[in-house]
Parts: C-alpha cells; structure tokens; sequence
C-alpha cells in the first residue's frame, strides 16, 4: 500500500468570471521510503499540487478536487482536527525561501520546540533535548548556544537547515520540499542535497521533491512525475524517464539540459 | 595593457553598513579586496563565484556604476573616475551591461521603442524618427521578436522577452564589450538556455568582448574561453576553460566543479555563519 | 470585485467633479440671481421654490451665492495643489537626486516649515497684508506687470491665499518625491540608464521623475480637499475670501451666527465642501489603481505564478 495516493487531482482558481485550471486531473503514489520529484517549468502547478494535498491553498480563490489517500485518512475530506494534525506532523514541508518561512521575531529555539510540542508528547526539559538533537543532526554546531539565536543570524543555508531540523523534529513520514535549494549557492545546495539524502536513508522518509532542476533529480530521486500545463505528462523511474522520455514535452525539457552540459568540455557527464 | 577594452588595477571596494536600531556603523564589508583583471578586445571571459564573492559588486565597477575606494579602473586606457562629458558618453557607447532581474532593468512606462530608441538618441546614432524607426526594427530582430512589440510595455512581455529586449538595448551601440551579470537566473532553464545561446551568437558575430558573470559554472564555461574564480572578494585562480576545468590549481575551484555536477560527496566546508546569502547578492 | 466596485468610486467622484468644474465655469448662465445682490426685505428665508437654498441675512440668494462659490472653491484648490507639486517636487527631486549636502540643507529646511503650525504662520501672513506689499512692487517692470495682469483677472486676496495656501504645503510633496526617487536611484532601469549614457537630466526627467510621480498625484488630488477645507477654515475665521466675494467658506461664517435660525446656511455650503472633498478623495484612489496598472507584471518569472493566486 502506497504511503500516499493521489487520484484525479485538480486544482482551479477563480478570480471573478474566471477560472484557471492550475492543476489538471493529476494522479501518482508515493511509496513509504521512495523520493518522487515533480518537474516541470514555472506556471506548470507542482506547486500548487503540493500545498493542495493537505489543503494548504485558500480555498476561496482555489478549489480543490480529488482524492488523497494517507494512510486510511481521505486528506481532502478529512476533519479539521485530522487535517491539522497531519500537517507538519507526519506530513511536513520544507519552502523555497527560509528567510520567510522563518518568523524574524522568535529565536530558532522557540520555533523548534513549539514544533516538538505540537507534534510529539515530549514537553519541557524533553523536548528541548529533542530540539539540540535534530539541530546537531542537521549539522548546526553548538547547537546549545545557537538556541537563542534569531533566523537573520544564520546563513540562507544554515535557515535551511533549520527548516529541515523543523520539518522533522516531527518525524513525519512524509517531507514535501518544494524547491528546497533553489535559493542557495551551489556549495550550500550540495550541503542540503546530502542532508536530504543521508536523513532520507537514516529515518526511511518519504520524500516529494519539488523542482525545476533535473540534475538535482537525477542525483537523489527514485522516481519522477513530469508536469506541464497542470497535467502529469510522465510518471517513472529516474533512470527511465531522463534516459528514455516518452512524451514530446519531457524530450524538450531534457534537450535544454543537454545544451548546457554537453559544452562542458571534459567535465564527467551529469 | 594599453589595448585592453576594460581594466582594474588592484580595485577595492568596500561598503560600511550601518545596521542595529540606532543605525550605527557596524563595520566595513569589503566586497573586492585588490582585484586586478582585464577584459580585452574579443575575450570572452567568465566570472564566478557564490554569493558574497564579490563578483557583482566587481562588474559594476568594470562599468564604472560604482567607484572603487582604492585602485582605479580603465575604460579604454582612460580611468572612470577621471571621464566626463563627451569622453564619457563614448566610453559608454563602447562599454555595455545586461541586468539580472529583467523585470526590473526595464523602465515599466516606456514601451520597447523608447526603451530601445534611448541609446540611439543619447549618442545620436540613427537621427530622425524615421532611422531610429529602422534600427529598432534591426534590434528587434536581431533578438528575435516580431517587430509589433514595438508598442508594447514591459509589463506585457515575459521575462525571457524582457531579456532579449534587455540584450538588444545592450547592442544597440555596438559596444565593443559587454558586461552581463546573471542574466539567466531568474528565468526557466529552457527560456535561459535560448538566452545563451542568443547571447552567443550575437558576441560572436559581433566580436564582442563577453564579460559573463554568474554563480552557474556551467553557464560560464558553455559561452566563455577564459574563467575566473572569485571567492571573498579575491580573484583566486584564473585560466582557459578547459584547463581550469579538467586541471583546476586550487582546491576552492575543484570544489566548486564537484559541486556544479551535484556530487554529493564534495567535500564542502560548514556554513559560514554570517554571510548574505543569494538573495541579497554581491 | 472589488476592483470593480472601487472603480465605480472613483468614476463617481471623477462625475461630481466635473459637474463642478461645469458649474463653476457656467455660473453666469446657472445661477439664478445675482449673488452680490443684496435685498434685505427677503432676508433669511429659508428654502422655497423662488430660492431654492433659502436666503442670508442680507437677502442674497444662497444657490447662487453657492455656485459662485465653486469658482472660488475649485480655483483655489487646484492653483494652490498646482503650486505645491511644483515646488515640492522640484525641491524633493534635488534632494533625492543629489543627496549629501544638497539634500541635508534642503530636507532642514523642510523640517523647519514642518514644524511652524500652518494656520499660525498662515495668520501671521495674511495680517501683514501681502496683496498691499505686492502691489508695490508694481513699480518693477517685468514682475509688476505680471502681478498686476493677475490682480487685474483674481481678486488679489484670492491670489495671494492660493500662494499662500500652495507653498504652506509642498513640504509633505517634497518629502514623498525624495523618498520615492531615493528608493527609484537603485532600481537596475536607472542603473541601466546610467549605463547607457544618460545624462542626469534625462535621468530625472524620462526616468525618476515619471515613476516617481504617482503617490505625488495621488496625494495631491487629496491635497486639493485640503486646499479647500483650508480656505473654508481661513474664512471662518475671517481671513479668506474677503465678502462680498462668496466662497464656501465665508458663506459658512455668515451663516455661523444664524445657526439656530437659518439651518440652511450653514449646512448648504458644508455639504458642497464635504462632497467635494469626498469626491477628490475618491478621484485619489482612482488614479492610483490606474496609475498602478504599470507595475504588475503578466506572470511568467520563476517563482512568482507558482504563488497560488
């Protein structure tokens, strides 16, 4: 049984008369301990596809319909409570931007811990012991001291990091990280990607990975689901899908990349 | 070098922020630190380094839009800060820049004539209506848009648009050497990927002298012959592309080309803890 | 939606304006009686169908008191807001622009006119009697002539107030545009400029200037409600129009120490100041929802069309 099923999503915005499909009747599972990542180009919806799967657009302008299926809960009909509890707990999300996703006035410790006490039983004394652990397990030294510092005294990377420490101090079962690395430099992407990885392999995390990079695709996913126009073109192995395209549109895609690697005279391929 | 096009000659810049509630100076950030470079007549040249390196902050005083605190840099042999004029507005018919953010580089109340006539009109190429009309036809072409975008705004165009017409703006004088800073991070790998390879053709036709500066190493070594490396405000290894990619000197270099093919064991130092990141770039 | 309703405002004070502007220019032809003519037998009655808006102690007529009134009204608005832009404009572009010394002299002295109360130094102005001093100055010979082709066509109280009143308030103006060419000198269009070769003054005028204007015409079509709730103040107190000119505000005064028995007098002209106002205010809105139809991108760049609506 897969870890999490989407069937005939879709997703509209209605902005007066108007309605725009963002998300065209998108189907896919995610199996327990597999990376899957949606690719496509800007306006393709895999965002929008992301935050619909627990409701994370405004409903007004948005209206979402289909099935997601986690675990035995129906995520798009659920309770609010069910709904609540799933969100940031066993299925946690990492953005783009930390800088935003940070709030500027509460030190990392104080959003760190308010994550452990809403998503696990740890309290107190316990839970600030959960807290320097997944900071130190990031890879953010002296974790004791950076306790009661604020996000604008870390790098974008080391936000990041926090971001991720964040998403799984709640050890869900499923992170969604929409373009985690896009905003970072490319030392500091490699940083994250390995972090990604290793805590992928260390807590056997579900992972749907967001991005518009297919070399960042090819290095960590297992499978890939690529998305033009709101509509799921192709679902498949890594491996298949870049080396074998079906669809016209994943050709495309890929022949842009090949473009910019091939010049690079003597550099190993991907 | 007398017939290098743009020169520094061991060019600092630094900044001194004023940061805290009471906006006190909390310091000096040197942003290039003694840097000498040279951009001579057809080089196509690449300049990269991650945020904070200083890359940008060292294109814009090639193109003299800052001045150095210390060092000076030459336009042609002649030192921006010493051009005024007439002299200047050569230098700067010779010399020209294309913007990261498209969206920005263009003045939203001008359609794309005006933004396209102005450097026609500020060094009297093309006089009358009618030749001005004529070459932005020219330019719009030579970037490949319909001639109808005449009359349009920017805000109608999309940012791969507004680039090309950001790059026909930058060529409109037939510079001799041209400066583009990031011009494909804010844009689609694919719409980035025709942006180059315009970009390409163009220099090449043209001879243009290519500055490329950018964090994406792949994007420099595809357009340009030479790469330098930047880190901290310092140039730390410079050489033809090829070399300095199968046979990188220093360790920062093999570094960042480890990273660029996203090996995942590249061996990469911790965070430094208080830096701009991208965001805010150099 | 809502988009659509705050258009529907801003057409509906754009409407009332220009009714104004018509029945100002048309008063002659609009007005049913003389407003100077005085006939103290019709004194304060109130409103019949022979007047609609009743009379005044002195038997005018105050519809067309009140429509003789917009002229002034509108008039002095408009210079006075024409006269502000103006000098605070130019004064704020130097500043921005130019920065260090130039700005910290001239933005010193805006402080210094900030922090004089207006309505103090707007008395402490009209005690002095400038029309008389001006008038003196009809000696020079290029500058009185103007002054005395201008006396000639305005009353030289009117001149002299809308001077008054535009200079008293191109500070706020000043600082709004310094800030906003500070903010715009950064912006890679200009940087772009500057590269091409621009000199400064095509900088100002084709770049900065243009998208610096529009929080300036937002503020000043609200500035032109203020004009005249100021000429209305100055009135009541008895330094504004001078009758038997009528001006909204003087007939308010006239009508104050009738109130008890002439409601008519005092709540006519309030209720032309208050739609007026209300109108410019909602002109305001207006243009700058039109005036911010250029900065909103057609989405298409990286990350912003992924935002969900």
């Amino acid at each position: 049984m897969p870890l999490l099923s989407v069937e005939h999503l879709s997703v509209d915005y209605r902005h007066g008369a108007t309605a725009v499909r963002a998300v065209d009747d998108v189907s896919f599972a995610i199996e327990s301990g597999e990376i899957l990542a949606l690719v496509g180009e800007s306006g393709c919806g895999k965002t929008s596809a992301a935050l619909a799967l627990t409701k994370l657009l405004p409903t007004p302008p948005a209206s979402i319909s289909g099935h997601v299926r986690f675990g035995d809960l129906e995520l798009l009909r659920a309770p609010s409570e069910q709904l609540h509890a799933v969100r940031g707990g066993k299925i946690a999300y990492v953005f783009q931007e930390p800088s935003t996703s940070l709030n500027p006035v509460l030190s990392i410790g104080e959003q760190l811990l308010e994550m452990v006490e809403l998503h696990t039983d740890a309290r107190g004394a316990a839970a600030r012991r959960v807290v320097v652990e997944w900071l130190e397990r990031v890879g953010i030294t002296s974790a004791v001291e950076r306790l009661h510092a604020y996000p604008h005294e870390f790098s974008g990377g080391m936000q990041q990091r926090v971001m991720l420490a964040m998403a799984m101090a709640a050890r869900p079962a499923l992170l969604i990280a929409d373009e985690p690395t896009t905003a970072l430099d490319v030392t500091i992407q490699v940083q994250i990607l390995r972090l990604l990885r290793d805590l992928q392999r260390t807590f056997r995390l579900s992972v749907l990975l967001i991005s518009h990079d297919l070399m960042v695709v090819e290095r960590i996913a297992h499978r890939v689901g690529v998305m033009a126009r709101g509509q799921l073109v192709e679902l498949g192995a890594v491996t298949q899908v870049l080396r074998h395209p079906v669809h016209p549109y994943t050709r495309e895609l890929l022949r842009y990349r090949s473009t910019i690697t091939l010049r690079r005279r003597g550099m190993s391929d991907g | 070098m007398a017939d290098a096009l743009l020169e520094a000659r061991a060019v600092s810049r630094s900044f001194l922020p004023r940061g805290g509630i009471l906006r006190r100076r909390t310091g000096t950030i040197t942003a290039v630190d003694h840097v000498s470079c040279s951009l001579k007549p057809g080089q196509t040249l690449g300049l990269v380094g991650e945020s904070g390196s200083g890359k940008t902050t060292l294109a814009k005083l090639l193109i003299g839009l800052l001045m150095p605190t210390s060092g000076e840099v030459f336009v042609q042999g002649h030192a921006w800060s010493r051009l005024r004029g007439e002299a200047l507005r050569a230098a700067r018919r010779a010399v020209q820049f294309i913007f990261q953010d498209p969206t920005n580089s263009l003045n939203p109340r001008m359609n794309i004539e005006e933004i396209l006539s102005e450097p026609l009109r500020i060094h009297r190429l093309a006089v009358g209506a009618a030749a001005r009309r004529r070459r932005v036809d020219e330019l719009l072409e030579s970037v490949h848009l319909p001639a109808t975008y005449r009359h349009r705004l920017p805000r109608e165009l999309s940012g791969g648009e507004r680039q090309r017409v950001g790059i026909a703006r930058a060529l409109a004088t037939n510079p001799e050497a041209l400066i583009c800073d990031e011009p494909i991070a804010s844009l689609d790998v694919s719409i980035g990927a025709q942006i180059l390879e315009l970009l390409r053709t163009l220099t090449r036709a043209r001879r243009t002298a290519l500055l490329f500066v950018s964090h994406d190493l792949r994007a420099v070594a595809a357009l340009c012959d030479e790469i330098a490396v930047m880190k901290q405000g310092r140039i730390i290894e410079t050489g033809p592309t090829d070399q300095l990619l199968n046979r990188p000197r220093d360790p920062y270099t093999e570094l960042l080309i480890r990273c660029a093919e996203l090996d995942l064991d590249a061996p990469t130092v911790d965070d430094k803890p208080q830096t701009t990141d991208r965001s805010a770039s150099s | 939606m809502n988009t659509l309703l705050r258009n529907k405002l801003a057409v509906t004070g754009g409407a009332i304006l220009f009714f104004l502007a018509v029945v100002a220019v048309c008063a002659p032809v609009l007005a049913p009686y003389d407003p100077l003519r005085v006939q103290l037998p019709e004194a304060l009655l109130g409103p019949s169908l022979a007047h609609l808006l009743g009379t005044d102690q002195l038997g005018r007529d105050v519809l067309s008191r009140l429509i003789y009134g917009t002229r002034i009204s509108l008039l002095i608005g408009f210079i006075a807001v024409g006269i502000s832009v103006l000098v605070g404009s130019v004064i704020g572009a130097l500043a921005g622009f130019y920065g260090g010394w130039v700005d910290a002299i001239l933005m010193r002295l805006v402080d210094t006119l900030l922090s004089i109360p207006t309505i103090f130094l707007l008395l402490a102005i009209i005690a002095m009697d400038p029309a008389e001093q001006l008038l003196r100055l009809g000696g020079l010979p290029l500058i009185g002539g103007l002054i005395g082709a201008l006396f000639r066509a305005v009353d030289p109280h009117i001149v002299v107030l809308m001077a008054i009143i535009g200079l008293m308030s191109w500070m706020g103006v000043a600082r709004l545009v310094r800030a906003e060419i500070l903010s715009l000198k950064e912006r890679e269009f200009v940087l772009a400029a500057r590269v091409l070769g621009a000199s400064e003054w095509r900088l100002m005028t084709k770049h900065l200037l243009p998208n610096a204007m529009a929080p300036v015409l937002v503020s000043a079509t609200l500035g032109v409600g203020g004009a005249i709730l100021t000429e209305s103040v100055l009135s009541y107190l008895g330094l504004g129009v001078q009758p038997p000119t009528p001006s909204w505000g003087n007939i308010l005064n006239e009508g104050r120490i009738a109130l008890g028995v002439a409601w008519w007098l005092t709540v006519s002209p309030g209720l032309c100041i208050f739609v007026t106002v209300l109108s410019f205010n909602l002109l305001g809105e207006g243009i700058r929802e039109w005036l911010g139809r250029y900065e909103a991108p057609l989405r298409d760049a990286k990350s912003a069309s992924e935002e969900p609506a």
